[in-house]
């Protein structure tokens, strides 16, 4: 038997790994203990001490990224909450987020050409502040690589849940509005989840920003792309 | 009952969503529009927030870990990341910072 092929398996260490991880952070309370990283790491290094093949794992837990959709849905009921908050400020949001987004586009594409990366990381660096699936589709329309693309999204939303709150205290931005919208802009649904361990506020503002910059950057973007 | 009602209506969002993407042709996923079209069915109050309360929160409070899976996928291309190691970290890191101080400076100015 291969254990790396059995879901429930592969299901319940990614559950227990991501669970352990929790716990470290609301112990400890350190940014680089975030429960995402925390499973990556461990689950890696099971996979790797097993040896195991990365493939059979991610098939094993299909179901985990299917529920990433509804989840998706449901951060209406954050943004249904904090309606008051964000409605009052409905301008500034929408420029701040397409601001945002547009500078992480053309910085990424001016830049890694650049330094000379290769076409397809050139292309994964102007999808990076995507959601997941936005970056997928408009990977589809750019011609890049699919799963090139996803890493660059993760790494993205990886860093800016781990490293972005600390940051942003650390230049003196500490609203949580503020906060939120650049969190959401730079790392997506990582940073949204990562928001709802801080404050109802700062988590809908992430939930709204990664809405947004989705949104404009599937608009513009196919097009965009080939004048840079 | 009330979890089962809930889930119903988060699906029905979603299908909704996923219905109007492919019919459009939009490059954009339906669980985004199924997320918009939820947040202005409870905003008009054609679905009760009790309604949906259990679930999304169940949903949501779950949300970190279904992104645990798709990241383990960045090993697959490790060692053509680590070609440009160190390129890569720092560009990585400097449009993120650029791009998120962006927004929350535009954001301030604008919110005075």
């Amino acid at each position: 038997m291969n254990p790396f092929q059995v879901p429930a398996l592969m299901i319940g260490l990614t559950l227990g790994a991501y669970l352990l991880g929790q716990h470290l952070f609301l112990r400890y309370r350190k940014s680089w203990l975030n429960p995402v990283l925390v499973a990556i790491i461990l689950i890696a290094t099971v996979i790797r001490l097993g040896s195991g093949v990365v493939e059979d794992y991610l098939k094993s837990t299909q179901i985990l990224v299917f529920m990433l959709s509804p989840t998706v849905v449901c951060l209406a009921l954050i943004l249904y909450e904090q309606a008051a908050a964000l409605q009052r400020r409905a301008f500034a949001i929408v420029a701040a987020v397409s601001c945002g987004g547009l500078t992480n586009v053309l910085a990424g594409v001016y830049l890694s050409r650049w330094l000379g990366l290769p076409e397809p990381f050139v292309q994964a660096m102007s999808t990076k502040a995507v959601t997941t699936p936005i970056a997928l589709e408009l990977s589809k329309s750019l011609g890049g690589e699919a799963s090139l693309t996803v890493a660059f999204v993760l790494m993205s939303g990886i860093m800016g849940a781990v490293w972005g709150l600390p940051f942003l205290r650390a230049v003196g931005i500490k609203d949580p509005m503020e906060t939120g919208l650049a969190i959401g802009t730079v790392s997506h649904g990582i940073g949204t989840a990562r928001a709802q361990q801080e404050n109802d506020l700062m988590a809908a503002a992430a939930a709204l920003a990664m809405a947004l910059n989705g949104l404009f950057t599937a608009f513009y973007l196919p097009y965009l792309y080939f004048w840079l | 009952m009330e979890v089962l009602r809930g889930v119903f209506l988060i699906f029905t969002f979603w299908a909704l969503g996923e219905t109007l993407t492919q019919l459009a042709r939009l490059p954009i996923p339906g669980a985004v529009f199924g997320m918009l079209g939820l947040w202005v069915a409870l905003q008009f109050k054609w679905v009760s927030y009790a309604s949906v309360q259990a679930s999304a929160k169940g949903f949501l409070g779950m949300m970190g870990v279904f992104f645990v899976p798709p990241s383990l996928g960045i090993l697959l291309h490790i060692d053509r990341m680590l070609e440009y190691g160190w390129k890569l970290a720092l560009l990585v890191v400097f449009t993120s910072i650029l791009s998120g101080v962006t927004t929350a400076l535009v954001f301030k100015l604008l919110n005075r």
